[in-house]
């Protein structure tokens, strides 16, 4: 990611505690197993980023199709 | 600016010192907005201001890349150096999911230790800030930095 929309994440250390908040909720989700909800957190959150920096909702959507793909192939992503 | 441990950052106090004293103290932020929890934000070119949405006063700063500070008479240089130091002197430093959390001084680290500079940054939190997330926190090596 562009540093400017990356330092937008929830995850980003930058935005404080409530980003150390933020990974302990999403490695929660996927120490439950719930990968799906996880990703589709993290889609969510970049995409917010990237339209709130950049305005562009779509900048990142080849590289969480990449990781999408990723993810299937390595089973995390199991069909609901 | 100066830190002081669960007192203050530079001019602001910790639950004292409202938005127009900060704004009086370091001008006009730059952007102001609100992050996931409610928490208004004072964007500085160095600082980020958190403000608590009840009672309205700073609870939480942010200092970015090229920040002027000190902490306990340990200038903030943004490299190893600097985290060993502090490390060395709060004397439990736990790694927080990626966060360098200091307790005893009351500030958590971001981006040094794993050389990622998008991460880079140094929160001053308030008292009990990472409490419930202990049991998430791992003993943080400091010695092979």
């Amino acid at each position: 990611m562009e540093p400017p929309d990356h330092y937008a994440t929830s995850s980003n250390g930058r935005n404080g505690p409530d980003s150390a908040d933020y990974r302990q909720e999403t490695a929660r989700m996927i120490k439950e197993g719930r990968y799906r909800d996880a990703m589709a957190r993290e889609i969510r959150d970049v995409r917010h980023a990237a339209g709130s920096v950049s305005n562009d909702l779509r900048k990142y959507n080849k590289a969480i199709r990449e990781m999408l793909n990723y993810a299937r192939r390595n089973n995390q992503l199991p069909d609901k | 600016m100066i830190i002081r441990p669960y007192q203050s950052f530079g001019p602001l106090v910790f639950d004292i010192t409202t938005k127009d004293e900060c704004v009086i103290y370091l001008g006009k932020p730059t952007r102001i907005n609100r992050n996931r929890k409610g928490a208004e934000e004072y964007h500085y070119e160095h600082y980020i201001i958190r403000f608590d949405p009840e009672t309205q006063t700073m609870f939480e700063c942010t200092l970015l890349p090229k920040a002027v500070a000190s902490i306990n008479n340990i200038k903030v240089t943004w490299d190893k150096k600097f985290l060993a130091q502090v490390c060395k002197q709060d004397d439990a430093p736990q790694d927080i999911f990626g966060f360098i959390v200091l307790r005893q001084l009351g500030i958590a680290i971001t981006g040094i230790h794993d050389e990622d500079d998008s991460q880079m940054a140094i929160s001053v939190f308030r008292k009990g800030r990472f409490d419930h997330l202990l049991s998430d926190a791992v003993p943080f090596e400091w010695e092979r930095l």
